[in-house]
């Protein structure tokens, strides 16, 4: 019988350019602000679906669930006893109504009337498969009541049904404060909306009146911190970090050009002396082409200035790296202690050496040769007659540190993270010639190997310690 | 649409039954004659909801008591309204 009955399925941005009206839809703040309306009229219109679901949605499911379930057991006593025996089930369901809410009606294929509290089958109900709510008068009230139909063989209908007035009421009570609760989201969608609006540009001000301060020039100035800790006060950290740093490298490069303009000014203003001087007074060619070789010479220590300035920018840029390679350094340590145990001579000092036997490293073998040459060439330059200049390479378990020790003047420990700036020069060596770039240079290479300088007093004088990573802790290739 | 189970020709009808279940019943409930007789008189007052609803509370009573299982207690009945066509 049930596959003969067939059960119906439960029921159920716009581009602005120019104007201030532009600027207006353009702004971030507005558009968070839009967001945020969004987001609550979204919720709430979920929340009302979901009480929809939760309480009219249950109730008509209920109900027509129980007119399936009902539908079920009058085709099962139509299977047992025939036309007589529906027609008594539905008069023994309607005399049992107690809750007078239930609607039955059998008709022939004719759509006759047979038995049921219907006097004649609803034109609006006109097959099966749907759900049909139907406006009824019971006891003198109009109300709704949700109904199917289910065909029967030899062409027989038969139409079941509940009244839903619960249903109705409540959801006329939805309804009815729907407009209310629209308005409300509404309102506070729009509050909240404003409310965002300026939290954001609050938030931004800030950051935007330092920016300009900046832009105007005026570089003392800083992003405030509300001291909440929160997202804002960590870009302000950031944006006053980076504001630092941007300074400190203006500073740099202002104190470079002061340096470049003041060193180079002397020598500069020597060769031109010079050459003016022959050109107005020699009086033979040999004393011409004299003053033009010292002049020449002058020039080439302006050459060698700007050569090393090159050579620094070139190590710091880590255009060198390319040339890495595994090298022994002893051997080249060795070199550079044997030529430099002769300037040593030279200037009635001694140069002692404790250097292994092989020292494996990696690296620019080239530079840093340069770099060693220019430790040991500031600790013969400043050590004092009978003085004794030190030379040890030590391998430690993660580097391999080269130590230049001398008994000179040293450096005093508040100049010592300035020495390596470019063109920095201490009190002691203001009177002794170069250019102060030497250890900025073995400053530049240490870094570009991964390596560190450390300069510490060695009472007296100073030791310079540069440490270069061991082989195995280098990114080969 | 008017539903027919709420006219005084069902009323009546009810009552019948009603009145011939209990003619065979061998110990009809106490209060069944009083259900029945009162929802009579309602219906015939003009009161066909609470008729109605009295005698089909009898039926009950008397099904109860042939088929044996008890059924739950059904709610109190309410007052008297005058409700009707």
């Amino acid at each position: 019988m049930n596959r003969r009955l067939v059960a119906p399925t439960p029921g159920p941005e716009t581009h602005a350019h120019g104007g201030r009206g532009g600027a207006f839809l353009r702004s971030a703040g507005v558009r968070f602000a839009a967001i945020y309306a969004a987001l609550l009229s979204l919720s709430a219109i979920a929340l009302a679906v979901s009480l929809w679901w939760a309480t009219v949605g249950l109730l008509d499911r209920k109900t027509e669930q129980e007119i399936l379930t009902d539908s079920q057991a009058l085709a099962l006593r139509w299977d047992e006893a025939g036309l007589a025996g529906l027609v008594a089930a539905v008069d023994e369901r309607l005399a049992r109504d107690i809750e007078d809410d239930k609607i039955y009606l059998l008709a022939d294929p004719s759509n006759r009337r047979i038995s049921g509290n219907l006097s004649r089958w609803p034109a609006e109900v006109i097959g099966q498969k749907m759900w049909y709510d139907l406006p009824i008068a019971r006891a003198g009230a109009r109300l709704l009541s949700r109904v199917a139909q289910f065909d029967l063989p030899g062409g027989f209908h038969l139409l079941v049904g509940r009244d839903i007035v619960v249903h109705t009421r409540l959801l006329s009570l939805l309804t009815g404060a729907l407009p209310w609760a629209l308005g409300v989201v509404l309102v506070m969608a729009g509050l909240g909306a404003l409310l965002v609006r300026d939290l954001f540009r609050r938030m931004l001000a800030n950051v935007s009146a330092t920016a300009a301060a900046i832009a105007g020039g005026d570089f003392t100035q800083r992003v405030r911190l509300s001291g909440k800790g929160d997202e804002f006060d960590q870009l302000a950290e950031t944006i006053n970090e980076m504001l630092d740093r941007i300074v400190r490298l203006m500073e740099g490069v202002r104190q470079v050009s002061n340096a470049i303009a003041h060193d180079l000014r002397t020598p500069i203003a020597r060769a031109r002396s010079r050459l003016e001087d022959a050109s107005l007074h020699a009086e033979s060619p040999a004393e011409l082409h004299a003053a033009i070789d010292r002049a020449t010479a002058d020039l080439d220590g302006i050459a060698k200035v700007f050569q090393a300035l090159l050579r620094i920018a070139e190590i710091e840029a880590g255009a060198r790296r390319s040339a890495f390679a595994g090298f022994d350094l002893a051997p080249l340590l060795s070199d550079l202690a044997e030529l430099y145990e002769a300037v040593a001579e030279e200037r009635e000092s001694r140069l002692d050496t404790d250097v292994p036997e092989h020292l494996p490293a990696y690296g620019d073998a080239a530079m840093i040769q340069q770099a060693v040459a220019n430790l040991l060439d500031n600790a013969v330059k400043f050590s004092p007659t009978g003085g004794i200049v030190r030379l040890v390479a030590t391998v430690q378990p993660n580097a391999i540190e080269i130590s230049v020790i001398d008994h000179g003047p040293g450096i005093p420990s508040d100049d010592h993270a300035r020495v390596t700036e470019r063109f920095f020069r201490g009190e002691a060596a203001r009177s002794t010639p170069g250019a102060g770039l030497g250890l900025a240079l073995v400053q530049a290479v240490a870094q570009l190997h991964g390596g560190t300088l450390r300069l510490s007093d060695a009472a007296p004088g100073l030791c310079a310690v540069l440490s270069l990573p061991l082989p195995d802790a280098q990114p080969h290739g | 649409m008017s539903v027919t189970t709420d006219t005084l020709e069902y009323c009546l009808q009810l009552h019948g039954r009603v009145d011939e279940m209990v003619r065979v019943a061998a110990t009809p409930p106490p209060e069944l004659t009083s259900l029945a007789t009162e929802g009579r008189r309602l219906c015939e007052q003009g009161q066909l909801r609470g008729g109605i609803l009295r005698l089909r509370r009898a039926l009950m009573l008397l099904l109860d008591q042939k088929h044996g299982p008890p059924q739950p207690q059904p709610p109190p009945l309410p007052p008297v309204d005058g409700a009707g066509p």
